[in-house]
């Protein structure tokens, strides 16, 4: 019998089409990206700040006017602070966001009118949470300041679906406490990480996500791939503000084992992904190197230094390098 | 101080029958949704009661009503989820065997439970979880906190206690898990989450998760040099612990190696204070429960009891 004759293409072609419009849509999509970037201004301030004493708050209202926000981003808002505790040690302080750094936002924040002030954390490493509040002096200054804390760890929780699919994660599980806030202002700790490169705004929003569902150290995003975690949890909390705690920040062995930084900087800006470019590069990384930074360029933000206006001092004068994580490329 | 101790001790009943749900369940804190940890801690420790303490609440029935809405949230294989708006995290499961073996009715959910609990393993993933971490090798598998992942400590010691309870010390996960505890231990003494060390730097040794595997290993093996050191910085921090969690498991577990505290009702009611002086501090009633009712608790964690002791 005959074999009958080709009536379509071959399936080595079609493999090659599909492989060929698979690249293109992949270039299509980088091109799209940087076109959007270009529209993605996204003012940031740098401003100096050399301890946590009583000039802090007056550096970080100087960095919030500098952004010129405003009045209704905080008038009248429910902000939730999310600074980063991480775990309990009280004789490396540099692990977590300094306290009076917490507190100095806090009286910003308040003396901008804002509804409520909450501060909110789920730690990444220590389940105990309230060790790590104890210990890090937090929870004192709390006390006294009168501010109310939650712990998001083990907050009640809420699923929405996962906008972005950087991750295989159909739908994320965000603590009420943040699905509730009006206003999330990320207060990170400016440091090195052994598997991010260097965490920052974006990356400290892993605390939102409770360990109640997502265990320790958030081991699920893990296992899904950190940057990618990072994208969709940045986009699903949607941070409209962050505030760098770049004081003394974290070098080397990031993010727990690694030394203190004296950076002498406060950064601050509304959009999370122009804040963390302009962090790496204080820190000497080009942000193209986090993977995290690279994916979400024109997406969620912008990260070349001509779509960032600067406020402040500029990112040259204040450049210091950090030593980098081990494994990272030191 | 026995007198303001039990004063203490009534406070905290009220407290954790304050997060306690119409369903029978218990939230991590007042008006919150209900879930299996704290369910089985406060469940636990009002069961631990001295009969004529516990006036508010007859300590059966809060077990029965427990008992009852845990197995509403158990899962085709046998897993339990931790809440009923969290189908997919069940890293809570021992906590319902240990629920579970306080009454016998309810076996045929412990033992599916821990049926599927042995068939979990702790494992590195091949793909997408950075390579770059050197953590150690699976081979002595212990338990994760998410499937598919690798073993943690609290995880691995949590489900030592609920196999201990359904005196299964024999079972080849056991021995597993305990030569998994010890490969962690840090080399100064206790346990940090999962690793001892990274990056050739020895990582540091935390309370609450040292506390917990000392519980976990607790009647599995005799005092060695590892837990030996384990106890010596336990009880070397213990005395500055504020947070009723890490307290709990602190105090438990140096009772169950025999070394109980000398100030244990004054750190319990320290903690108390403190944990009421901030508005929100999740569950703490219920785990200051647990540790002012030590050692009475012990047996309902699996220590102590018969078939529990290697």
């Amino acid at each position: 019998m005959n074999e009958p004759p080709p009536t379509g293409m071959s399936r080595r072609r079609l493999l090659l089409l599909a492989a060929n419009a698979v690249g293109v849509g992949y270039l299509g999509w980088r091109l799209l990206n940087r076109y959007c970037e270009h529209f993605m201004q996204a003012p940031v301030a740098v401003v100096d700040a050399h301890d946590y004493g009583d000039g802090l708050v007056a550096a970080i209202e100087q960095a919030l006017s500098a952004l010129a926000m405003p009045p209704n981003v905080v008038a009248g808002r429910r902000v939730v602070l999310k600074p980063k505790l991480v775990e309990p040690h009280t004789e490396h302080p540099h692990i977590n966001t300094h306290p009076r750094f917490v507190l100095a936002v806090a009286d910003v924040v308040r003396r901008r009118g804002a509804a409520t002030v909450t501060v909110a954390e789920g730690p990444g490493h220590c389940s105990d949470t309230y060790q790590v509040l104890a210990d890090s002096g937090l929870g004192e200054l709390l006390r006294q300041a009168r501010l109310p804390f939650v712990d998001l760890n083990h907050d009640d929780v809420v699923p929405v679906p996962n906008r972005m699919r950087a991750t295989t994660l159909p739908e994320l599980y965000l603590p009420r406490t943040i699905c509730e806030a009006d206003l999330v202002v990320s207060l990170p700790k400016m440091k090195t990480h052994h598997w991010a490169k260097a965490t920052l705004s974006m990356k400290n929003l892993f605390g939102c996500m409770p360990g109640l569902v997502y265990g320790w150290p958030k081991n699920l995003l893990h296992g899904v791939g950190i940057p990618n975690s990072i994208i969709d949890v940045t986009a699903a909390v949607a941070p409209a503000l962050a505030i760098v705690d770049g004081v003394v920040g974290m070098e080397g062995d990031g993010p727990i084992m690694g030394t203190p930084k004296a950076m002498g900087v406060v950064v601050a800006g509304t959009n999370p992904v122009a804040v963390d470019a302009t962090c790496a590069r204080l820190m000497g990384f080009e942000p193209h190197e986090l993977a995290y930074l690279r994916a979400v360029s024109g997406v969620l933000g912008p990260i070349e230094e001509r779509n960032i206006p600067q406020r402040g001092e500029t990112v040259a004068r204040r450049r210091n390098p950090f030593r980098r994580s081990p494994g990272t490329g030191a | 101080m026995e007198r303001r101790f039990d004063d203490t001790v009534r406070r905290l009943v009220t407290q954790v029958l304050g997060t306690r749900c119409s369903c029978g369940g218990f939230a991590y804190g007042p008006q919150r949704q209900p879930y299996v940890e704290p369910t089985v801690l406060a469940t636990l420790g009002l069961v631990a009661m001295p009969d004529d303490e516990c006036t508010a609440v007859r300590p059966k029935d809060v077990l029965a009503e427990a008992c009852r809405w845990v197995a509403s949230l158990q899962q085709q294989d046998g897993a339990v989820a931790n809440g009923p708006s969290t189908p997919t995290a069940v890293w809570q499961t021992p906590y319902a065997a240990l629920l579970w073996s306080c009454d016998a009715r309810w076996n045929g959910e412990a033992e599916r439970a821990i049926a599927m609990m042995t068939a979990l393993e702790g494992r590195l993933p091949v793909h997408g979880y950075p390579q770059i971490e050197p953590y150690i090798a699976e081979d002595h598998p212990g338990w994760p906190w998410t499937r598919g992942l690798p073993s943690w400590v609290e995880p691995t010691s949590l489900a030592l206690l609920a196999l201990k309870r359904r005196g299964m010390v024999d079972h080849p996960r056991v021995g597993q898990a305990v030569a998994s505890l010890r490969e962690r231990a840090v080399p100064s003494g206790g346990w940090n989450y999962g690793n001892a060390r990274l990056f050739n730097a020895d990582l540091r040794p935390v309370p609450s998760t040292t506390g917990l595997a000392l519980l976990g290993l607790a009647g599995l093996t005799d005092e060695d040099d590892v837990v030996t050191a384990a106890i010596g910085y336990l009880s070397s921090v213990i005395d500055d612990a504020r947070s009723p969690r890490t307290l709990c498991w602190g105090l438990l577990a140096l009772h169950a190696w025999r070394r109980p505290h000398g100030h244990q009702t004054e750190l319990v009611a320290r903690a108390a204070e403190t944990a009421e002086a901030m508005a929100s501090n999740d569950m703490a009633a219920q785990f200051l429960l647990a540790a002012a009712r030590a050692p009475a608790i012990l047996p309902g964690l699996g220590i102590g009891t018969a078939g529990a002791e290697r």
